[in-house]
């Protein structure tokens, strides 16, 4: 089990260093660099640019220096904990980033959570009660959710906030709670805007994983060993939870590794229509304006989420299923 | 004191389906004696176990019990018809595992993959014996897994189903089933999926058990051989229906129903030089919407056009104690009995 979780770990970081290559390769392909669509637009606001100046200002970034280069003077920056400037926003990506992970992590966190809270009691019920009246309300619904786009979702229930609620549910704070330092009116304030974003950013994972539990629980229901504990005596109830739900839980289980990225990437549309502070907004302009290093940093804090993702289900998995082997 | 413990009367059960109504049991009837052994016989899809699920009423939808009792002798006389109670109710959980336990066709599924042998043991141990300290579970748990010849049973209890082979699978389901000390113990062909050695050695752990905690038996197979060693009595049956019945030294020496004679000249014979086994064409009808007839018309070779296409026979009492049901021993239609008797 130890060795099993080491080797896990151990793959997990190679994974790692081998995302980061892709990450970097992918930022660098759209063609020019930040100066280059620096240059557009000071050109095109009139200006006139000095080729010695942008050149100077190309060596000052290392722009002029080849990739692997380049990706290696990035990585040894990271390690020391300066993951480069930001052109765009003209500060350090640390600073940016950190202030948007812990707000990014926690919409996430307690999205998946409301998305388990809820998949996994409706999809045991609509097995239980298959073609039942609750069965069908569920299944429709979850194709609901599962079809209708994110951002679509996000301004419907942003109008139905606004007319029934009376207030505005986009960012993750009133106006005048944005800059105020934590109180608990604050805190009663972030609850408020909570639902909107976790029921649009969970709307379709949530449907994906109650046709997971559903499905998964009926094939556990109809196993022999479920009719012999029956054949024993055991309650229904009793039975039901304690044999087949266990065992259809494992592929819920896995679902966390990929639940995660779903959840982070889901939200970057989601973030933006909502106007949520979260990395998901931040990456999208990065990408937009080819500010290299910032873009670079999120793709590989997504990364990173997803293999840790990954790797947290896999142990999870071994934790629950006596079966897997490890050697 | 009678001496029955189970009695079932005209078991009818049937398969709601798309197609129509699928009668898997119709109109069984059997006893089974204190101490003794019923061996019930027949092809894939003759409603063998669908009888057994019936009387622990563990038929799932769409299956369902339409009619007949299913009278329970209890230890202290009382009867019970197990075809009138709740499928999910107190009453029948009662009975289950500790009056009347049952033995599976495969042992490796019918085991929890994600619990320990040991804590699937105890969990029933426990949930008979209302009470019962833990450790006290466990010395029950290890007590049978030795009796029924499981090594180092102390480790077993510990392993998963997928770390034991399939015979030690169905030990340990023969000690779970035995360790509430039932008094009726119905076998799902419970070796068909276990080679023919280890086969061998769980009917013959059967049968010690069962003379040593004096239990009966409802043995079900397609198995003949199998049927030799452990029945008293043997019933055969064929599309929901049972065609004959009688001791087991008669049914081997005398079999009288042309499918039961089919059934025994199948068996290959050690010592003759045969090319081909003799097997019984054809396949067993589905029954959906089948009007009265011979269940056995399509494959008989004594099948007459009119009488046992048109009617069903009734089981009748051919010699003593040799039940058949057929026309060729002068048997009657079907409801013609009682119909008589009304009159």
């Amino acid at each position: 089990m130890g060795s099993y979780i080491f080797n896990r770990f151990c793959y997990m970081l190679i994974s790692i260093v081998l995302m980061s290559v892709v990450a970097f390769i992918i930022i660098q392909l759209p063609p020019g660099d930040y100066l280059s669509s620096y240059i557009m637009q000071l050109q095109a606001s009139g200006e006139r640019v000095d080729p010695a100046q942008v050149e100077s200002l190309r060596r000052q970034y290392g722009l002029d220096l080849p990739m692997y280069q380049r990706y290696f003077v990035w990585v040894k920056n990271m390690l020391r904990g300066d993951f480069g400037r930001s052109f765009d926003w003209n500060m350090p990506v640390r600073t940016l980033i950190a202030s948007r992970i812990p707000m990014t992590v926690a919409v996430s966190l307690v999205t998946m959570l409301f998305t388990y809270l809820v998949a996994i009691p409706f999809g045991i019920y609509s097995a239980v009660k298959q073609y039942s009246i609750v069965d069908y309300i569920v299944t429709v619904l979850g194709f609901v959710g599962l079809a209708m786009p994110n951002f679509l979702l996000a301004l419907f229930l942003m109008i139905f906030f606004q007319r029934v609620f009376g207030f505005s549910p986009g960012g993750l704070f009133s106006p005048e709670y944005l800059n105020a330092p934590w109180s608990f009116a604050r805190f009663v304030d972030m609850l408020k805007h909570l639902p909107v974003p976790i029921i649009v950013i969970g709307a379709s994972g949530m449907a994906s994983l109650m046709r997971v539990m559903r499905s998964s629980l009926l094939d556990e229901i109809k196993m022999k060993y479920v009719t012999n504990a029956r054949a024993k005596g055991l309650k229904e109830r009793v039975l039901l939870f304690r044999y087949p739900v266990r065992v259809a839980l494992n592929p819920i289980l896995s679902s966390i590794g990929w639940m995660f990225p779903q959840i982070l990437s889901g939200a970057t549309i989601t973030a933006i229509v909502l106007n949520l502070p979260t990395v998901g907004a931040l990456m999208y302009r990065a990408l937009l304006s080819q500010d290299m290093y910032l873009a670079g940093t999120c793709v590989l804090f997504l990364t990173v989420f997803t293999l840790v993702g990954t790797f947290i289900s896999d142990i999870l998995l071994v934790c629950a299923d006596p079966r897997i082997r490890f050697d | 004191m009678p001496d029955t413990i189970l009695e079932v009367k005209n078991l009818k059960a049937c398969f709601h389906l798309d197609e129509g109504q699928l009668r898997a049991v119709d109109g069984v009837s059997f006893a089974i004696q204190r101490e003794e052994t019923l061996g019930v016989i027949g092809e894939s899809g003759c409603g063998k176990s669908v009888t057994a699920l019936s009387i622990l009423r563990l038929l799932m939808p769409p299956g369902k019990i339409e009619g007949g009792e299913i009278l329970y002798y209890s230890d202290d006389n009382q009867v019970t018809d197990l075809a009138k109670l709740h499928p999910n109710g107190e009453q029948i959980r009662k009975i289950r595992g500790k009056e009347i336990a049952m033995i599976f066709q495969e042992p490796m599924a019918s085991l929890s993959p994600v619990h320990t042998i040991g804590a699937q043991m105890m969990e029933f141990i426990l949930l008979h014996n209302p009470g019962m300290k833990k450790n006290e579970a466990q010395e029950i748990a290890l007590d049978m897994l030795n009796k029924v010849g499981v090594s180092n049973p102390a480790l077993r209890l510990q392993n998963y189903p997928h770390q034991l082979s399939g015979g030690m699978c169905q030990r340990v389901m023969i000690a779970t089933a035995l360790s509430c000390n039932p008094r009726l113990l119905i076998c799902d062909e419970p070796t068909t999926a276990l080679d023919v050695t280890v086969q061998a050695q769980i009917i013959d752990l059967m049968e010690e058990l069962q003379a040593e905690m004096g239990m009966s038996m409802l043995y079900i197979t397609h198995d003949l051989g199998v049927i030799a060693e452990v029945a008293d009595e043997v019933a055969v049956m064929y599309l929901g229906k049972i065609v004959e019945k009688c001791d087991v030294k008669t049914i081997f020496k005398k079999p009288m129903h042309p499918y039961t004679q089919r059934l025994m000249q199948s068996v290959p014979k050690l010592g003759s030089r045969q090319e081909m086994l003799d097997t019984i064409e054809g396949t067993v009808p589905i029954p959906i919407g089948m009007g009265a007839q011979c269940g056995f018309y399509s494959r008989c070779s004594h099948a007459e056009e009119g009488s046992c296409s048109r009617r069903s026979p009734a089981l009748v009492e051919v010699e003593p104690g040799h039940f058949v049901r057929c026309f060729k021993y002068g048997s009657v239609e079907e409801g013609y009995l009682e119909s008589a008797n009304q009159i």
